[in-house]
């Protein structure tokens, strides 16, 4: 049994636990100041002084889990989020409360004092609200669409023929159903973890729809970002409750259905391919992708005449290949982007039939569309529109010329 | 005078595609752009030999002078030829120079010569693969 604390023995336990505060606080600034960091943000920590008192701000606000309780820091134990960007849609912002100083952009001058940025958030917020309702309406149109494919595959006796194992309408239906009744078995067991749910979900809702949510950017380019996006939200969600006289949650309920087939060959199967066909179209493209300067084009003879030097012509300036693509909406991209590229062939183990865009029903685009979906992100980040119409005119076919 | 600049063919060529793993390694299309080629210089111009360009097929080119002409083999059932002409710099140079026009009209004498080769029909870009049933002739007036 423990007697009573000493004067000595109470002031050396202070003494340990003091001194381990400060190794987790001087941790947990490092930590912060690393991911501001990755964040691109800018949190100021000069001094020792600056890195104990941002970390012991952050100890206070959230403790880590397993700290002990004691007179100073009984709150309930959460895992540590540490981090001044720990939540950060709708838009990247700077949580300006969390740090002791943070140096403010002065780049972009008068645009970041507050009036500015308040008059200019409000504008972003008012062109988001429009966009979002059209977005919503889009969502909705994209959800009715993708829900009848599906409901259609569900009242077919030859969707479970004509569909790879496990992935026709029906038992993709049942996979789902097992999933809710999983999540609903497991809510019996820890009603808890539902509220959990709930609560996150409510928290996101606010974060999405809220300006007062999150705190303002310290820049006025994000500020403004952070307001469009909020608006945007909020425009698609006016969408959804004024069109609930005509049904707009339903194709919003329809897109979910839709959503089950989506990720799976239903889009291919309805394009008429077989099911092997289908499914090797519905995998991740993994070809050479869109050369934005064909490899045909050849330098001038001033320039030498030959090719391009393979390090540019396949370099990601040059090459556009979507991450997480299919296969088949690769090259749909392609059909309607390369005037040259009209169809392929897809491997005899999945049957041998041939991709062609015209068959299809696809349209090339026009040298805009040619010029926006052609070019790579990293080249139209770097170069902006100008240049880039370069490469769009390359592939200008001379078609019928006199 | 109105240049197609296409082709849509049958042609009587054995399979080439090759497969490994069940993934394509060389799309097919490889003879019939080598019968081409050869073609072309058998009619006596510097052609390039074909390479494969995964799902466009193979290409190659021909030069004629400074001038140049590119060539796309794709192999969708029928095969297509796709051409491109690029004129080389020359300060006397005129667009309606005959070399582009030329050659094609041989080419098209020679497919329509070789057995191995039917059903020929020049198409302008936008009607390649459509359904439309092209001209006999790549050259209209």
């Amino acid at each position: 049994m423990a007697g009573r604390e000493t004067m000595a023995e109470f002031l050396e336990r202070r003494w340990r636990e003091k001194q381990h505060d400060g190794q987790e606080a001087v941790a947990r600034a490092h930590l912060a100041f690393g991911n501001a960091i990755r964040a691109g943000e800018d949190l100021v920590l000069k001094t020792r002084g600056d890195v104990m008192r941002y970390g012991a701000k952050l100890m206070a606000e959230e403790p880590a889990p397993g700290a002990r309780s004691g007179p100073v820091g009984a709150k309930s134990q959460r895992p540590s989020t540490v981090g001044p960007v720990a939540t950060k849609p709708p838009a990247p912002v700077s949580q300006t409360a969390t740090g002791p100083r943070r140096e403010q952009p002065s780049r972009t001058g008068w645009l970041d004092h507050p009036t500015a940025k308040a008059v200019g958030g409000e504008l972003a917020r008012e062109v988001g609200n429009v966009t979002g309702a059209l977005r919503g309406g889009w969502h909705a149109a994209e959800g009715l669409y993708d829900g009848a494919a599906f409901l259609h595959r569900l009242a077919s006796p030859f969707d479970s023929l004509m569909s790879p194992p496990g992935e026709s309408a029906r038992e993709q239906l049942i996979a789902v159903g097992r999933e809710i009744g999983e999540y609903v078995k497991k809510g019996v067991s820890d009603p808890q973890g539902v509220a959990r749910d709930v609560r996150d979900k409510a928290h996101r809702m606010r974060i999405d729809l809220d300006p007062t949510a999150t705190p303002p950017a310290p820049a006025f380019s994000a500020e403004i970002r952070r307001n469009f996006d909020i608006g945007q939200n909020q425009g698609e969600l006016a969408f959804d409750v004024g069109t609930l006289a005509i049904g707009g949650p339903l194709p919003k309920t329809a897109s979910r259905l839709g959503a089950v087939s989506k990720a799976t060959s239903a889009k291919y199967l309805a394009q008429g391919f077989n099911p092997e066909g289908a499914a090797y179209l519905a995998e991740p493209y993994v070809g050479m992708g869109h050369h934005f300067v064909p490899r045909s084009y050849r330098l001038p003879l001033w320039l030498g005449g030959g090719p391009l030097p393979r390090k540019i012509s396949d370099g990601p300036f040059n090459v556009l290949k979507p991450d997480g693509m299919t296969r088949g909406d690769f090259y749909e991209r392609h059909f309607r982007i390369d005037p040259d590229f009209k169809g392929t062939t897809l491997p005899a183990r999945v049957g041998g039939e041939r991709w062609k865009g015209k068959a299809l029903g696809f349209e090339k685009y026009g040298l805009p569309g040619r010029i926006w979906f052609g070019s790579p992100a990293p080249l139209k980040a770097r170069v902006g529109g100008l240049p880039a119409g370069v490469g769009g005119l390359i592939h200008e076919p001379a078609e019928g010329q006199q | 005078m109105r240049i197609r600049p296409c082709a849509e063919f049958s042609a009587d060529f054995p399979d080439d595609m090759i497969e490994e793993d069940g993934e394509i390694v060389q799309f097919g299309g490889r003879g019939v752009a080598e019968a081409v080629a050869v073609m072309l210089q058998h009619l006596g111009y510097d052609v390039s030999p074909p390479e494969h360009q995964h799902e466009h097929g193979w290409d190659f080119e021909i030069k004629v002078k400074t001038d140049r002409v590119w060539m796309q083999i794709s192999d969708l059932g029928d095969f297509i030829l796709i051409t491109r002409y690029f004129p080389g710099f020359g300060l006397f140079k005129k667009n309606s120079d005959d070399i582009y026009p030329e050659m094609l009209t041989r080419l098209n004498g020679a497919l329509a010569g070789d057995p191995r080769f039917s059903n020929i029909r020049w198409q302008f870009h936008s009607d390649v693969d459509s359904g439309t049933p092209g001209a006999r002739d790549p050259v209209s007036e």
